[in-house]
């Protein structure tokens, strides 16, 4: 198992090395220099441009500029500085991805919560309107896209009723509450991002449940145990939705990488300070250290989310095993 | 399905509309009566688009940061309302008193008797100290060429400083107060080749009313009250926060819900929607800026001045103006904003004319309309994406060229391809903008010898007569000699319309009514009275 594991995310590191050398390449094609995005419409002497872009190394050529990010990265574990935010890399993420796991985190409850929930109470009912209701509005949840669903919310929840803040991590005042204070501040602000940026994803967890629910409820041994005598809460809960669960497990793993690299657009737009907001003002400004500093870690989650969903899917199917142990 | 099913399912769908429609709007709190007198404490809640970039003014490459920092650490003069760039227009702030030399050379400015906020004395040794900064190689400073001509800032003793310029010139007091004065003892501490990796932050030190105390990245920024503020009883304000939001659209909504108070840029088409019903005072003020259409100069037929004249009264501009900012702005005059003690006032702009731009535009050899002789002049218009104001443009100024028989493709590109593809001449013609802040250079924009990669006249324009008007500007020894110069120089431009002048826009900011003091006077500088703002 160990070994199983260690080869796994040994896998990691040349995918994250060459994630980060294709967008090093890929930023490097945009024309024009960094300078130009941030000087906008200030017309600046020739000369003081080029001071602007010596003193940050625009005027390096690009493969020096690559090889000095890789050597200092191999040698010596530095990300570099972010000039946008004016702190070391590894700082900017460190206060950036705690907020994106929590509400990365937090739609994925939300999403397989709800999409089981409603997958199966509206496969319990197929063919009446309740499966009809849950359907289309899975599908309009699913079409949606996440900033228009995002501004609607606040629109709604934020200004016309005011039961959720439109932005932010915490409250203006949070420092001054007390610990009880500031959880359930940061509660309240996390409601509407994490269930904008779950929608769609429980949406799709939705159908692929009430599907697995059908084809599970029509099976023979379904309609042994109704034969036995077994309840239809039981059957629906205890029997069908054990079959149906397996393909959900493999979802959800493979969903934690969508959902970090999704929060780029829910973090936008209620202002949420996470690794998604940090790498859109990270090309806009073409702080190239944090584009691929956050290319990497995404590329890490990818290899964590399909690690995950192995392991879950082993243990949750005794006919499946890992690949080591059946060689062995 | 059955009626009464479908009945449910439309009251179901029919539920979000009447959601909408129905629930109250957060009740804003109106202020009780307007207290005339300034009241201590409260914090302010600015919402902003950016973020600040480095809590030092000569690493920052943002303006909003610039607008707080000069609330941080002040100059020796700070602009004050009215004409811009002369010195009657600044008032003492770090310095009281200043007097030039007899000779023309030297500025000696007396600073008045001040702390920092941690207590140490601001004294000549932080002016000379920062000077040094401000001209150092490895400092990115935008403004470094505002330090050009001085050639020394010698300390005389501990409250008198004297800046020597290489030679007589009218902008030698503005290039001297230009950019805060930094703490010696503070910012000494790190080599100059270091400040561009440096965290600000640290320093914790101030000169003017706040003091930068938190700053949670992309989240929220805090300043505190500065005690040592030179001015007794000021700011008025206990905090001012800034809530950082990189979506306008939510940063009015919360302006609209109260949970911010002051928002600085509101787009122009929600000044009237978010001042109708009361709950919120709109405050429009001048800014130094204009859009325009640069024409490629280098390229045929934008290298004729007469054609480029013709393109300029095919456009609607006073339309523009009404219908892309809400009528809050006026028609580009000429090279030179309104809100420059240099413009010409007495400068028209080129008239809306399409008839005789039809003239113009047969007399060359084109078609004006369907069945005339001539060719089609075909185009192609740049603009960068994303300025929603611009891209509005595009689609206008297509329709009113297309008026005239121009057949103009638009194509909006992202900021940095744009801008690649202009300076390389590969373009007919852009829309852009500039935004003036304090000193504006005309000569850097329109001289010929300023044309890629040597300048900023992008669009290659080339007058020797205004040529030779610039050279005699830099010689010029007084404001009043330079005034009859300008002049000339702005009319001569516009008459050749390197560019088409099409407007310039206010800025509008809006704040909650219990906000009290504010006044935006200054157009470089909307913060200019944060310390004068109170919380009624």
């Amino acid at each position: 198992m160990i070994r199983y594991l260690l080869r796994r995310l040994a896998v990691a590191v040349p995918l994250m090395l060459g994630v980060a050398t294709l967008v090093f390449i890929l930023l490097e094609t945009a024309p024009g220099s960094p300078v130009d995005r941030v000087l906008g419409d200030r017309p600046v002497p020739a000369e003081v441009r080029e001071r602007i872009e010596r003193a940050y190394g625009f005027d390096r050529p690009a493969p020096e500029r690559y090889v000095r990010w890789l050597g200092a990265l191999c040698l010596r574990g530095e990300l570099g500085w972010s000039h946008s935010r004016a702190r070391p890399v590894s700082r900017a993420i460190g206060e950036a991805l705690p907020p994106t796991l929590l509400l990365a985190g937090t739609a994925m409850v939300f999403f397989l919560v709800a999409g089981i929930a409603l997958g199966a109470w509206s496969a319990a009912r197929r063919g009446r309107w309740q499966e009809r209701l849950v359907t289309l509005l899975s599908l309009g949840a699913y079409a949606m896209p996440a900033f228009w669903l995002g501004l609607m919310a606040i629109l709604l929840f934020s200004y016309r009723f005011g039961w959720f803040p439109a932005s932010s991590m915490r409250d203006v005042d949070a420092a001054s509450f007390s610990a009880a204070g500031r959880l359930l501040d940061l509660a309240h602000h996390l409601v509407l991002p994490a269930a904008v940026l779950g929608a769609a994803s429980a949406a799709a967890m939705m159908r692929f449940v009430q599907a697995g629910m059908l084809e599970a409820l029509a099976e023979p041994f379904v309609l042994a145990a109704r034969a036995r005598g077994v309840s239809n809460r039981r059957l629906l809960w205890g029997h069908a939705l054990r079959r149906a669960i397996l393909p959900v497990i493999n979802l959800a793993g493979l969903s934690l990488p969508v959902l970090v690299s999704g929060s780029l657009v829910v973090e936008v737009v209620f202002a949420w300070p996470g690794m998604g907001r940090l790498t859109y003002d990270a090309i806009l400004t073409q702080d190239t250290g944090v584009v691929l500093a956050t290319t990497m870690l995404a590329a890490l989650f990818v290899v964590l989310g399909n690690l995950l969903a192995d392991l879950a899917m082993a243990w949750a199917d005794p006919r499946v095993r890992l690949r080591e142990e059946s060689a062995g | 399905m059955e009626l009464k099913r479908f009945r449910s399912l439309l009251a179901l769908l029919l539920l979000p509309a009447a959601l909408f429609a129905c629930g109250g709007e957060q009740a804003v709190p109106e202020a009780s009566v307007a207290d005339a007198s300034p009241r201590a404490g409260g914090t302010l809640v600015i919402g902003s688009i950016s973020d600040v970039d480095s809590w030092n003014e000569y690493i920052s490459q943002q303006s909003f940061t610039h607008f707080l920092l000069h609330r941080v650490y002040l100059r020796l003069a700070e602009p004050k309302p009215g004409p811009l760039d002369h010195p009657e227009s600044f008032a003492p702030s770090l310095a009281e008193t200043w007097v030039p030399s007899e000779d023309g050379l030297s500025w000696t400015f007396r600073l008045r008797e001040a702390v920092w906020s941690d207590g140490e004395p601001i004294d000549a040794d932080d002016v000379r100290f920062t000077w040094m900064a401000q001209t150092s190689e490895h400092v990115p400073w935008i403004a470094a060429a505002s330090k050009a001509q001085i050639v020394d800032v010698e300390v005389l003793d501990d409250r008198t400083v004297r800046f020597h310029f290489e030679r007589a010139y009218p902008y030698q007091f503005v290039d001297a107060v230009e950019g805060g004065i930094l703490p010696q003892h503070v910012f000494g501490k790190v080599p100059f080749e270091q400040w561009k990796d440096h965290d600000w932050l640290t320093a914790n030190v101030a000169s003017g009313p706040f003091i930068p105390a938190v700053h949670r990245p992309g989240e929220q920024i805090e300043l505190v009250r500065n005690a040592n503020y030179y001015e007794p009883g000021k700011p008025y304000l206990d905090r001012v926060v800034v809530r950082v939001v990189p979506d306008i659209s939510n940063l009015t909504t919360q302006l609209r819900s109260g949970e911010i108070d002051y928002l600085e840029n509101i787009p122009h088409w929600d000044a009237e929607s978010l001042g109708s019903d009361g709950s919120l005072e709109i405050v429009p003020f001048e800014y130094a800026n204009y859009d325009f259409i640069g024409w490629n100069g280098a390229r045929a037929p934008f290298n004729d001045a007469e054609m480029r004249r013709a393109l300029t009264m095919a456009i609607d501009r006073q339309a523009l103006v009404d219908e892309l900012i809400a009528g809050h702005g006026t028609v580009g005059r000429g090279p030179a904003p309104s809100a420059w003690w240099g413009a010409d006032p007495g400068l028209d702009p080129l008239p809306y004319d399409p008839e005789t731009a039809r003239g113009i535009l047969r007399a060359k050899g084109y078609s004006t309309a369907e069945g005339e002789t001539g060719e089609t002049l075909h185009m192609t218009l740049l603009t960068n994406a994303g300025n929603r104001v611009r891209e509005d443009a595009l689609v206008k100024i297509q329709a009113h060229l297309a008026r005239v028989g121009v057949e103009v493709s638009i194509q909006p590109l992202e900021m940095r391809t744009m801008r690649g593809q202009v300076v390389s001449g590969d373009y007919d013609a852009y829309l852009g903008g500039w935004v003036f802040s304090g000193k504006v250079d005309l000569q850097g924009l329109f001289d010929s010898a300023a044309a890629p990669p040597n300048g900023m006249n992008i669009v290659s324009y080339a007058n020797p007569e205004v040529d030779e008007l610039f050279a005699q500007l830099a010689q010029a020894d007084s404001w009043e000699s330079m005034t009859p110069i300008l002049r000339e120089v702005q009319a001569k431009i516009a008459q050749d319309q390197p560019y088409s002048f099409l407007y310039e826009a206010q800025r509008i900011a809006a704040h909650a009514p219990t906000v009290a003091g504010v006044r935006i006077d200054v157009p470089s500088d909307p913060l200019n009275n944060l310390a004068d703002y109170w919380i009624q």
